[in-house]
């Protein structure tokens, strides 16, 4: 009897809103020219901060060592920064939420954040934590401590294709061509088959598409999509629901869990093409945020170039499905 | 909200007539959901302004054309809740009446139409901005509780038991007038 009056009042209500939902006004549609003049607009905006980050880091930098020489050493004020970017060899970087994000970024470029402290070590208990209505699904954010030097990406790939050889043809490059398949491709089913699996056991493998259960609760999907790598973490425990969807442009290359996180490795093959159209940096994105470019700032550069490559480290939280990106060019 | 694959895959490719015609043809869903869940007409039309910029940006990268809509459903629903922690920290208000159009002279219910609708809307502006969002994605769209999971970014068990206590509150506040 109470479930046929709730069935009623759920019938009623949607009958009430549909009648309110006729009567809601709609105001004149901006014209779609505009969408496309505000998304060149603010991918104009980052185009000044990305010219001049380099100097504002020297500025920066330059003041840091003044600031450092009564204190330190002048030995040691002298090699600081090239210990620092020794020591930081790695990086990690970047994903806000794009426009927002990179006027953020504008405003403040150095907020360095441990990798280790940003991401809190929930491992066996995020169920509860999102129940309680925090969102988990933010991706963590964490800044590169490289030298002004170290942000010249495009520089250092300039000279290694300028003064090298043009790299023989690359083995990973045959990798990403053998995976590539249709860019609009259905992704493979949500996880509704049965499965009780053991944990770090492969559950479903191809070329193109991987399911592995990394503890008792999660389980990683990695979809090879082209130039593209899909990945998708499930809660395994209950019903398959997703925590985390996203992707970064590479090549796949591997996949491991590593102490507390799972980790998945990339490559982006750099041409000569991509540096002179300006599409050298890597991209990243999901359908919560949108996309995002891997900023120069956030991308290590060591000291010799060898590889036109970016790699690119994902390492993924699976307790609360938070993900960072590591990048450097090699 | 119905959408036409075949303007997504070409949007998806660069299109920009392609994507002009998803844009005028998604606008009115996707504007009505952000006035429901933000209350404010101005701000709901920036907020899916800004949803739209965010997919021209991000439809080349959409792997699936069968999941624009909830992927449109789920970027405006980020910027819905940013837009109302914004709306909190300046002290905004959800305006309710921005919902109602005021009914032609002609109506022979003018009053009883005035009445419930507003009696929902006034509802409505007492629930959170999330339950807002499950309510409308459930009933007026027809999703279910995986893919307004999906959406939203919640579990599917918190979409469920929100959205079940959604209605217990709605029944609280207007079921004196619709079950009584």
């Amino acid at each position: 009897m109470a479930e046929h009056d709730e069935k009623n009042f759920e019938q009623e209500i949607a009958k009430m809103l549909r009648e309110l939902d006729s009567k809601i006004e709609i105001p004149e549609i901006p014209d779609a020219q505009s969408i496309f003049e505000k998304a060149e607009k603010e991918k104009q905006n980052v185009i000044p901060f990305k010219k001049y980050s380099r100097y504002i880091a020297a500025a920066a930098a330059v003041v840091l060592i003044c600031i450092s020489i009564p204190i330190i050493s002048g030995i040691a004020a002298e090699s600081l920064p090239q210990e620092a970017a020794e020591e930081k060899n790695e990086f990690s970087f970047v994903t806000k939420d794009i426009a927002v994000e990179e006027a953020e970024t504008a405003v403040e470029p150095e907020t360095p954040m441990e990798p280790e402290a940003a991401a809190p070590e929930v491992y066996d208990e995020p169920l509860e934590a999102e129940e309680d209505g925090s969102d988990n699904q933010n991706i963590e954010i964490s800044d590169s401590t490289n030298s002004a030097a170290e942000y010249r990406v495009k520089d250092a790939l300039m000279s290694f294709f300028y003064d090298n050889a043009p790299p023989a043809k690359d083995p990973l490059k045959e990798q990403s061509s053998s995976a590539s398949s249709s860019s609009m491709e259905q992704k493979p089913s949500a996880g509704s088959e049965a499965f009780v699996p053991e944990e770090g056991e492969i559950e479903a493998e191809n070329s193109d598409f991987i399911r592995e259960k990394i503890n008792k609760k999660r389980a990683v999907e990695i979809s090879v999509e082209k130039d593209s790598v899909s990945v998708r973490l499930f809660d395994t425990s209950a019903e398959n629901e997703i925590i985390s969807a996203f992707w970064v442009e590479g090549t796949y290359e591997s996949s491991y869990s590593d102490g507390d996180y799972y980790v998945i490795n990339l490559i982006r093959k750099v041409d000569v093409e991509d540096i002179e159209n300006d599409s050298y940096l890597p991209m990243a994105g999901d359908a919560e945020k949108g996309n995002y470019v891997i900023s120069e700032e956030s991308i290590f550069v060591s000291e010799k170039i060898t590889k036109g490559v970016i790699s690119l480290s994902v390492e993924i939280n699976p307790g609360t499905g938070e993900y960072q990106i590591f990048a450097s060019l090699v | 909200m119905k959408v036409d694959n075949d303007l997504v895959v070409r949007a998806s490719k660069g299109d920009k007539d392609a994507f002009s015609d998803l844009y005028y043809s998604c606008y009115k869903d996707l504007y009505k959901f952000a006035l429901y869940t933000i209350g404010d007409a101005e701000n709901a039309s920036d907020v899916v302004s800004d949803t739209f910029v965010d997919i021209w940006k991000g439809i080349g990268k959409l792997r699936d054309a069968n999941s624009f809509a909830s992927w449109a459903f789920r970027i405006l629903s980020v910027r819905c809740k940013k837009e109302i922690s914004n709306m909190i920290d300046r002290r905004g208000i959800y305006n309710f009446d921005d919902l109602i159009e005021t009914p032609s002279m002609g109506s022979e219910n003018i009053e009883e139409d005035i009445s419930e609708s507003a009696s929902l809307a006034s509802a409505l502006s007492k629930l959170e901005g999330e339950e807002r969002m499950i309510i409308i994605l459930s009933v007026l769209h027809g999703y279910t509780n995986k893919e307004i999971a999906e959406m939203i970014g919640k579990p599917q068990g918190t979409v469920s038991s929100k959205l079940h206590r959604t209605y217990a509150k709605l029944r609280e506040m207007l079921g004196g007038e619709n079950n009584g």
